[in-house]
């Protein structure tokens, strides 16, 4: 099948964005409103242009597509390549779909310094689409670094009332992984010098062959780029900077940590983490499987005994973020699909309760549940609106968020080796998942309902221009998956057949003709299809430069 | 895939469960606007369209030989990733067909009634679109073509559930009940969906279809793989359907609106467990085991559940209490291989369960909301058709022939002791005599004893109840009592028997031949006489005892009455083992959390911070100095590595 091309386009999705951030720049700042319309062009521009090369998209190859490549520092091997596959390209969507919403939401809860605030968040748009476009690791830790400063600020300026040491918690958290990540960075690109290419900094290129690296260093490595994704995600231990970002940053900007900018770290374990490591993928699958697990149980138990509304969804975002985890270090084909469609629907979900939250605060200035009480029969639509989002987070099927955790479940469950267990205990995360989340509902929507709520606003026409969009994704992934799992299925098969023929074959190739290798944790009684994935080629293999 | 292709069933069995949910699409969307009259004629019309499909696919079934009636319709790819393929599927077969008029059929008298009883309620719309989706949902579970897809019924009718039930949510009592059904029933789910995932590791599908043809061949009889899959699934059934240990949500359920607890909580969803196991009858019938415990289970809640009846105070918790134990008769007849008579007495129970329902709401309705059977009393005269749509209702579930649930019951004990299990049958007897007398006692203190002392003093006029409700129990009430048609014979299979044979004995090699109707003949009487027996004597204790309130008071004061009345205190240690332990488990992690994670974090953080005496003095300096130390750091490492690299090259 052929690769979908149209030159200059991903530059132009960087473009759209730091051009709007620009243009507004040297707009007047009292004409609040036309910066506020010039912002909400410009990413809704970008996100015409997602949504084309998402429709444009060729299903069934892993190759890039739409790719540029420009030299940038030929002598230290570093280039200007972009491109998508089918990992990026419903996250390339995702983040320019959130954009428009969360901008039309900041017209309401964003009251000053607006223009700046228009300008920081069309700017962290451009790094987060960079971060997911880009093939070099250099670019790649250039914009991982570039969408990290406008979220410090956005939540230093426009927080809360301890924003500044929650602004301070995130930076150092993340900076911390970063610094790890740039040495190893440095150390595949020393490694690489035995390549034919040359040293390089270029993704494709590096695994275009296997790099050799020796155990214990392909640990370290694997080790110091798990860390600085784990932060992102963040995986339990290293999650505590996130209640206070996520309940410090205004509610919009929540949503932009939790829907995007979390899907930035689980991105950066596949695209990194397994291909460039498969062997230590494998070693410490388990390990970070077990975290998941954690993460699942421990951030769900501790959503349930907060009282802050915001922070009560902050843990919840973690606890369903460890699904994608565990689903991604199952290292088979249903498991990392669900976990891939996962990271939508964790967008969109997630994405839609802080929204929710952030319009009830709008109203009532509250972050407490129990300082509301029987809302829903004040504001009917609004609390309609919480339920169908509730519904889809905790993956009640007919709903998106079912399809991903019963993938990445049914996935955990058949691979190797003590997986049913991890499946089992993490199944047990579905019951932690309704207590609660039934509790947020329970508290701020029924019960009696409060007397000084009385009054309340319901749904105002923006803010169903918000839900609405939400809505329908939820209900369309949850009957009709396949443009979503089936843009991703090739590119999934060749990272994992990476991960899994390295075991076999250290070094070369599997001759042709030679019967394939046994596929590693994909011993499915029943069907005969566990050898298809090797059918796709190698990833990489059809971009040589 | 065995019938010849009928193009028109696919599209009747597409609209059975889709135009409930169009009725919960424009409800939900426009409804608040509507006339009540607009409301009431969607939501009622879009069921009884159900209804009618579903019969006229019954009669494009009949027009086939029994053989072919079994039709796989796979709608579209729903799901699919590397091996695993799951379509939109549905199957309908003489199992789903039954089923599916069951449903629909008490469904639509349901929704009819609830427009009498809701009719001055704010929430009218609401209450018809949480109705219609339930419809919709109970339809897919039921016409499903894969353990998936039942799941998207499974799970929405739990939803459905957990929304009516809290439907009057500014009630704290209402809203706690929602949650705890939810959180129990997914307790449940665990199981099922645990299920799933080993459905998809032993056959590499979850299709209906194909699951009953090759599980024979896959499943070894007695293994380990059939004996789990089957427990497991089973847990998802006793969380649904409210048997031991996961009953404790559905008294609390009856805070719903009572035309919820008649649809949702007595004739439909509670049933899906005994639904699901004769849907997979073919992995049971491999795990002998398994069936035991089924079997056991039913039994244990039959009579648990008939004893914990039998001091309730509250009308509604009668019923509730009765329907999981009924339930549990029907998890005894499918636990020995009697799918036949489980499905006979879902059918039966939906019946006559259904119109004490209606019948104890139409009470309700009468008396401004009041439950409590001691204010009550002497209503005979004052309702006069509800104490007969009562009565009839109570006759049936008592067992009383020739009313439905005499044959129902009955074809289960007979053949539980047919199949060898007699203590077994005698526990089921024993709940039988329970049964008769609770339910005598609650319409003794109902409609036939005087008023008690706690009763408040009201007006004596009639109050029937509107048209709107009479006509859907006279329909309930006219089906409890000829229903008993559709298993009429003990020596040879009823009518409903013989329509299930095709699909719920597929896939079963060798069945253990029940023992022959005929040659039973004489037993047979004597067993049927035995049941009738002691049911008479529940009842005449339960009426010398409570019509005239020989018993006065509410709370029994001996040992035995203080532990039924209580339930035999399982809640009290549910609470103990598992809730509280929970809240102080997440406590815990969330003390952890903040004091010794995040602690850690800080303290590591204020130390570098304390020790280069930076970020207390300059915040803003500090990030900047921060992003140019780690810039340059990397770039001497990099100049390093190059100049190193360089060299060895």
């Amino acid at each position: 099948m052929g690769v979908s091309m149209a030159p200059g386009v991903l530059t132009l999705l960087i473009a759209i964005p730091l051009a709007g951030a620009a243009a507004v720049a040297v707009m007047d700042a009292r004409g609040e409103r036309a910066v506020r319309v010039a912002a909400l062009v410009s990413a809704v521009l970008t996100f015409c242009v997602a949504g084309w090369i998402w429709i444009r998209f060729s299903p069934g190859t892993a190759a890039l597509q739409f790719e540029e490549k420009r030299d940038w520092v030929p002598g230290l091997g570093m280039g200007y390549h972009l491109g998508v596959d089918g990992l990026t390209v419903s996250l390339v969507a995702l983040t320019a779909f959130l954009f428009p919403l969360a901008l039309g939401a900041a017209a309401a809860q964003i009251r000053g310094r607006v223009k700046a605030f228009q300008v920081t968040a069309l700017l962290l748009e451009a790094g987060l689409l960079g971060t997911f476009l880009a093939q070099d690791l250099v670019l790649f830790y250039v914009f991982w670094e570039a969408m990290l400063i406008p979220m410090y600020f956005l939540i230093a300026l426009w927080g809360g009332p301890a924003r500044g040491a929650a602004a301070i918690k995130f930076i150092l958290y993340t900076m911390a992984g970063s610094v790890l990540m740039l040495l190893a960075i440095v150390a595949v690109y020393l490694q690489s010098g035995g390549l034919p290419e040359g040293p390089t900094f270029d993704l494709p290129s590096l695994l275009a062959r296997p790099l050799g690296l020796e155990p214990p260093r392909e640990a370290l490595l694997f080790g110091a780029f798990a860390v600085a994704f784990a932060i992102k995600m963040p995986v339990w231990p290293l999650h505590t900077w996130l209640p206070d970002a996520y309940a410090e940053a205004p509610p919009v900007v929540t949503v932009l940590l939790a829907s995007v900018m979390a899907k930035a770290g689980a991105y950066g374990f596949v695209r990194f983490c397994l291909p460039l490591f498969p062997d230590a993928s494998r070693s410490f699958g388990p390990v970070l499987s077990g975290l998941a697990v954690i993460g699942i149980l421990y951030g769900g138990a501790v959503a349930w005994t907060q009282g802050d509304m915001r922070r009560l969804l902050a843990y919840g975002s973690m606890s369903h973020m460890g699904f994608i985890l565990l689903g991604i270090f199952a290292l088979n084909i249903p498991a990392v699909q669900g976990s891939l469609i996962q990271m939508i629907n964790h967008g969109v979900s997630t994405g839609a309760l802080f929204f929710l939250a952030g319009f009830l605060l709008d109203r009532t200035g509250r972050t407490r549940t129990d300082e509301y009480g029987g809302i829903a029969a004040a504001v009917p639509a609004l609390a309609a609106a919480t339920l169908i989002v509730t519904v889809s987070s905790l993956a009640l099927p007919g709903t998106n968020g079912f399809i991903g955790e019963f993938l990445i479940l049914v996935g955990t469950y058949q691979a190797d080796p003590a997986s049913p267990v991890a499946a089992v205990l993490a199944t047990g995360g579905i019951v932690v998942a309704a207590a609660y989340l039934l509790a947020f509902v329970g508290r701020v929507f029924h019960g009696p309902l409060r007397e000084d709520l009385r009054g309340m606003v319901d749904l105002r026409a923006a803010e169903y221009a918000v839900l609405v969009p939400l809505v329908l994704v939820i209900f369309w992934v949850g009957f009709a998956p396949q443009p979503l799992l089936s843009r991703s299925e090739a590119t999934v098969s060749a990272i994992l057949s990476r991960v899994a023929t390295r075991s076999a074959a250290p070094a070369a190739r599997p001759a042709a003709g030679a019967p394939p290798a046994p596929v590693h944790g994909l011993q499915y009684r029943g069907t005969s299809s566990a050898t298809h994935i090797l059918r796709d080629p190698p990833l990489g293999a059809g971009v040589s430069p | 895939m065995t019938g010849a292709p009928i193009p028109v069933v696919p599209l009747l069995a597409v609209l059975i469960p889709l135009l409930p949910l169009l009725g919960w699409a424009v409800l939900g969307l426009w409804g608040r606007r509507w006339g009540r009259r607009t409301v009431a004629l969607v939501a009622c019309g879009t069921v009884t369209a159900s209804f009618v499909a579903a019969c006229l696919v019954l009669r494009a079934l009949l027009a086939l030989s029994s053989g072919d009636r079994h039709v796989a319709i796979d709608l579209y790819r729903w799901i699919a990733a590397g091996p695993i393929t799951i379509p939109m599927g549905l199957l309908v077969d003489t199992l789903s067909v039954a089923m599916a008029l069951v449903v629909s059929g008490v469904g639509a008298l349901i929704h009819v009634y609830s427009v009498g009883y809701m009719a001055d309620d704010e929430g009218f719309a609401r209450y018809f679109a949480y109705m219609n989706l339930f419809m919709a949902a109970m339809l897919t579970l039921t016409l499903a073509g894969n353990l998936v897809v039942m799941f998207i019924g499974w799970e929405g009718v739990g939803l459905c559930s957990y929304l009516l039930i809290a439907f009057w949510f500014t009630r704290p009592a209402a809203a706690r009940a929602g949650v705890k059904a939810f959180i129990v029933t997914r307790l449940g789910d665990v199981g099922f969906l645990l299920g799933i995932f080993l459905a998809f590791a032993l056959f590499g599908t979850a299709d209906f279809t194909v699951m009953t043809r090759t599980a024979a061949a896959r499943l070894p009889e007695g293994g380990a793989a059939a004996t789990v899959l089957a427990l497991l699934l089973f847990l998802g059934a006793t969380g649904k359907s409210a048997q031991l240990p996961l009953y404790v949500w559905l008294p609390d359920a009856m805070e719903g609106p009572t035309p919820v607890s008649a649809l949702i909580h007595a004739a439909t969803m509670v049933t899906a467990g005994v639904y699901m196991i004769a849907r997979m009858h073919a992995v049971y019938a491999r795990a002998p085991l398994a069936m035991d415990v089924v079997a056991a289970v039913g039994a244990v809640t039959a009579i648990f559940a008939a004893a914990s009846a039998l001091v309730e105070p509250d009308i509604k918790r009668v019923l509730a209490y009765s329907t999981i134990s009924q339930i549990g008769y029907m998890f005894l007849g499918v636990g020995v291989g009697a799918w036949g008579a489980g499905m006979f007495h879902l059918t039966s129970h939906a019946f006559f369960k259904a119109l004490l329902f209606l019948a104890a709401g139409s009470v309700m309705h009468a008396l401004g909301g009041t439950t409590d059977m001691w204010q009550m009393g002497g209503l005979l005269r004052r309702l006069p058709p509800t104490a007969a749509a009562f009565a009839i209702g109570a006759l049936s579930l008592a067992g009383i022939p020739p009313l439905v649930g005499f044959f129902s019951k009955d074809q289960i004990l007979s053949d539980v002791f047919h199949r060898g299990h007699v203590w077994l049958w005698a526990l089921g007897i024993a709940a039988a005599g329970l049964t008769a007398f609770y339910i005598v006692r609650a319409f003794a203190l109902t409609f036939v004893a005087a008023p008690g002392a706690d009763t408040p003093p009201r007006d004596h006029h009639r109050h029937d109840p509107p048209r709107a409700m009479a006509w859907p129990m006279g329909g309930l009430a006219l089906l409890s009592i000829a229903g008993g048609a559709l298993g009429w014979s003990f020596t040879h299979p009823g009518v409903l028997e013989q329509w299930l044979r095709p699909a719920v004995e597929a896939g079963i090699v060798q069945n253990a031949p029940a023992a022959a109707g005929g040659a039973q003949g004489g037993g047979e009487a004597a067993l049927v006489a035995t049941s009738v027996a002691v049911a008479a004597a529940g009842m005449i204790l339960a009426w010398r005892v409570y019509a005239r309130r020989t018993l006065h008071g509410r709370s029994p004061s001996s040992v035995v009455g203080d532990i039924l009345a209580h339930q035999f205190y399982i809640e009290a240690m549910y609470d103990a083992a598992i809730v509280a332990p929970s809240r102080a488990l997440a406590r815990m992690a969330e003390a952890l959390d903040r004091d010794v994670i995040d602690g850690a974090v800080t303290g590591i953080g204020s130390a570098l911070a304390a020790g280069g005496q930076v970020l207390r003095k300059a915040q803003s300096g500090f990030l900047r100095r921060y992003a140019a130390f780690m810039l340059i750091g990397a770039l001497l490492i990099l100049a390093y590595w190059m100049l190193a690299g360089g060299i060895s090259r």
